[in-house]
């Protein structure tokens, strides 16, 4: 008991760590699906408090099928396609530190680059009359919807300690954007502790 | 730091991030001339083929009618069929943007081509008066079809029995206001159109909502017709407001069809008029060359 009390108390006193998670990330708005990843570093203020910043890339797309044809034209399938760079940075309240399994929750400000595409119409015309000519046949519309922009992120991780300074972690965070893409993300990722 | 304020930062994030999206689909938009377009003739532009792919949904229609990609030449409009006159002397693009309810927009651009195969030339009549004539070229494929129409209206020398407007531009503008009996038979070669004639003239011209205007406009390829009224009494009526040309279709003993055109209208309509009013006249002829 004495041995794992001091062992406890010397894990408590860790200085800080390196994160890799992966994710898959959900955007219900637009509901792409999608995968990303994000580096942090967390440096721990005191045994229930730590700051964390990290960054991330997020790739996700959808495809609405369609393939009908109404009054002559063929309908196309519409793609929504996703790319976000992430910066974040959170205070992270730690339950359980020092023990085998431990709990983070955390919430902070996001800022992101964001590139969004999304399909709004693509179809294919009927043939024209012979004094009417067209570059192509399909009809493509697009909404585009990129820039910097700023939301938040607030999550929980578990923690389960591998090795004297090795964790893995799984959970799940909600990042809000304002004005662009929000997503729920489900992460898995691996820590080193020092 | 408590976990009381990290919570509602985290509802307030799933909730951004799980908000309902307004409609992300834009209308279906299609458009198509509803006659052969011409140089500076009038066409009716529908894009009644349009359509939103969202039930109970409405659209509203904007042209750029120079094809410029500048400035839209009309407001948004509720109905789908717009009527302009044709910029373009060969061929150019025009635009059409289609909004929904939502306000999303589709737009799509298209050109049109202009197929005028024509020549104006000095036709050599009986009459001692000559006039132009413009023929207009047609190719199919078992023969060429020539389709002869004068360019001015008929002019004769002075005489009790038509009328001539006392000054020389008028004369070469309007022409000389005949009866009937003298329009049916003034040229071997060339004949009084019939009705037949006239509406294929008419349907060339965009049917009879917009030929009233395409007969006058002046454009080489057009006839001009003009409008030099007619004359029933002494003097004519409706100078410079309306056109009457007479066909060669009989209604009975004392009346005879004219096709009658108005300055202010787009529209030409046959009209019924009794064989002694003095009204105007073009002849025609056609012929085809049958390839073997």
């Amino acid at each position: 008991m004495a041995l794992l009390i001091s062992v406890s108390a010397l894990w408590s006193q860790e200085k800080g760590s390196i994160l890799f998670t992966g994710s898959y990330a959900y955007m219900p708005e637009y509901r792409m699906q999608g995968a990303g990843y994000t580096v942090s570093y967390q440096h721990n203020l005191k045994p229930w408090l730590s700051l964390e910043t990290g960054a991330g890339y997020t790739l996700a797309s959808r495809t609405i099928e369609r393939n009908q044809t109404l009054n002559n034209v063929t309908l196309l399938d519409l793609n929504y396609h996703h790319a976000a760079y992430s910066l974040y940075a959170a205070p992270v309240l730690k339950a359980g530190n020092g023990r085998v399994v431990s709990v983070d929750l955390f919430a902070g400000p996001v800022i992101t680059w964001q590139s969004n595409v999304f399909d709004m119409n693509r179809y294919e015309m009927p043939e024209s009359p012979a004094y009417t000519g067209r570059m192509t046949d399909i009809v493509y519309v697009n909404r585009v919807l990129e820039g910097t922009f700023f939301g938040g992120i607030a999550g929980c991780r578990v923690n389960v300690r591998t090795g004297e300074n090795w964790r893995v972690n799984f959970g799940i965070s909600a990042t809000g954007i304002i004005k662009a893409v929000s997503s729920v993300s489900a992460i898995i990722g691996v820590r080193y502790c020092w | 730091m408590k976990a009381t304020y990290i919570l509602p930062f985290m509802l307030a994030a799933i909730l951004m991030a799980s908000c309902e999206r307004e409609n992300m689909t834009s209308p279906v938009a299609m458009f198509s001339p509803q006659n052969p377009p011409r140089y500076m003739f009038k066409i009716s532009l529908d894009a009644s083929g349009s359509f939103s792919t969202e039930k109970n949904d409405w659209l509203e229609y904007r042209w750029d009618i120079n094809g410029d990609h500048l400035e839209w030449e009309t407001g948004w409009l509720g109905t789908p069929v717009v009527t302009v006159q044709f910029p373009f002397e060969t061929s150019g693009y025009i635009g059409l943007q289609v909004r929904n309810s939502d306000g999303n927009i589709t737009e799509l651009y298209q050109a049109l081509y202009t197929d005028d195969n024509y020549r104006i030339q000095k036709a050599w009549s009986d009459l001692e008066i000559d006039f132009r004539r413009i023929d207009y070229d047609f190719s199919y494929p078992d023969r060429h079809r020539t389709w002869v129409w004068a360019y001015d209206n008929i002019q004769l020398h002075d005489s009790e029995h038509w009328y001539n407007f006392p000054t020389s531009a008028e004369r070469a503008e309007y022409g000389t206001l005949v009866p009937w009996s003298v329009a049916d038979t003034l040229d071997k070669n060339y004949r009084l159109p019939s009705k037949a004639d006239w509406q294929e003239m008419i349907d060339y011209c965009g049917g009879e909502a917009l030929a009233g205007f395409n007969l006058q406009v002046r454009v080489e390829h057009a006839l001009q017709l003009t409008c030099p009224g007619i004359l029933t009494v002494v003097l004519p009526d409706e100078q410079g407001k309306a056109g009457y040309y007479w066909t060669c279709d009989e209604v009975d003993e004392e009346s005879a069809w004219a096709l009658k055109i108005s300055a202010d209208s787009d529209e030409a309509e046959f009209v019924v008029l009794d064989k002694s009013s003095l009204a105007s006249v073009r002849l025609m002829t056609e012929f085809s060359q049958y390839f073997r």
